[in-house]
């Protein structure tokens, strides 16, 4: 059985200078099945972080509670492994590199999931623009959920006019996607952002991590209603959707 | 993130905390944010409380208007006020632009300094 499986990418920094100092990582988020996974071996199965080298070698890294470790039985669970993370950014490149999460059954050593995403590798030095998604990208937070997440139409129709552009011509600084969108749409909201081109498709939003909401769809419904951001109005029968996505289990 | 956090904007605050924030943290560097694009007062709350300053912080409206929150907020009162009540950043919106397009608003954003 192969289960789906999405994740948000993680931001790996080295420091300035210090060579002894070992880089540092943001945590993990995967979902597998619209399931928060953050632990091993409770059913037979460990997660892996999958990193390819330059000469197309396969590096695996187990995580656990969301962290990344050296051996799967690392004892200190709480934090990355220094060890981990120093290999791991020996075998990137400044900026995005492509990466995944494996979930493996521990008796076949069968993979049972792939969740693809990418590791930012970052300078202690950079400075961060944080970039919101609906409504800040695309015009409108519901309808550019639904016709970019859902529907999957990723032309510039649904986006604000120049943002490419701009956000393209802000130089040195590294950005930082932000989104409410919950975990089970990560996959499909990073290709938006990788192919929406703007301007003749002359401009393309600038390659950069991006880290967003755990939970499920009915969550973000509850947040934004309860924080007031969701303009029910707007869309004559959103509140019948958000109804349907409150007590319906969303399968992803 | 729970599902039952009644704050989409402490979410945000947290996960930028959390998942951008900290591994800068880990190398003893702090204020990392430069600016930040959100579309709700929310998002700006998120972002003046993980340490963006006012003036580099950008709200867009459904018809691509750009305001920049640098309405004079140099009062000290004034500001933690805004980190209690997301909605009085409404109160700090200054310079206006077009859109994205505007030719001033790159100018803007890198505030004439280089960075």
């Amino acid at each position: 059985m192969f289960v789906d499986c999405n994740a948000y990418d993680l931001i790996l920094i080295q420091g300035n200078g210090d060579h002894d100092a070992p880089p540092s990582c943001s945590e993990a988020m995967i979902c597998f099945q619209n399931h928060e996974r953050n632990s091993t071996t409770e059913d037979g199965m460990t997660v892996y972080l999958l990193v390819v080298d330059e000469n197309g070698v396969d590096h695996r890294f187990p995580v656990v509670n969301n962290m990344i470790q050296a051996d799967a039985g690392d004892t200190d669970c709480s934090k990355h492994n220094s060890q981990a993370l120093t290999q791991i950014a020996s075998r990137l490149k400044p900026g995005p590199n492509r990466a995944s999460f494996l979930l493996v059954d521990d008796n076949d050593k069968h993979i049972v999931g792939i969740a693809p995403m990418n590791i930012f590798l970052w300078s202690a030095n950079d400075k961060v623009v944080v970039v919101d998604v609906d409504g800040t990208i695309t015009k409108s937070t519901m309808r550019g959920f639904l016709y970019t997440a859902i529907y999957e139409d990723f032309s510039d129709e649904h986006c604000h006019d120049g943002v490419c552009e701009l956000l393209g011509s802000i130089p040195n600084v590294r950005f930082v996607y932000l989104t409410n969108r919950p975990i089970g749409y990560a996959t499909t909201t990073r290709t938006f952002l990788a192919e929406l081109c703007q301007d003749d498709q002359k401009h393309r939003l600038p390659a950069a991590p991006l880290i967003g909401f755990q939970g499920g769809l009915a969550g973000v419904f509850k947040v934004s209603k309860l924080s007031g951001c969701l303009c029910v109005k707007a869309f004559p029968w959103n509140s019948l959707l958000s109804l349907y996505f409150c007590y319906v289990p969303i399968l992803f | 993130m729970d599902l039952y956090a009644k704050n989409a904007h402490e979410f945000k605050y947290k996960t930028l905390q959390r998942y951008v924030a900290r591994p800068f943290q880990d190398h003893g560097v702090d204020n990392i944010f430069y600016a930040g694009f959100g579309n709700t007062l929310y998002d700006m709350h998120a972002y003046h409380k993980a340490g963006m300053d006012l003036h580099r912080m950008f709200l867009i409206d459904k018809q691509s208007k750009i305001h920049c929150l640098d309405d004079d907020t140099s009062d000290e009162q004034v500001v933690k006020e805004l980190l209690r009540h997301p909605k009085e950043y409404a109160f700090t919106r200054g310079t206006l632009f077009d859109g994205y397009k505007d030719e001033r608003l790159l100018s803007h954003v890198l505030g004439y300094k280089k960075i």
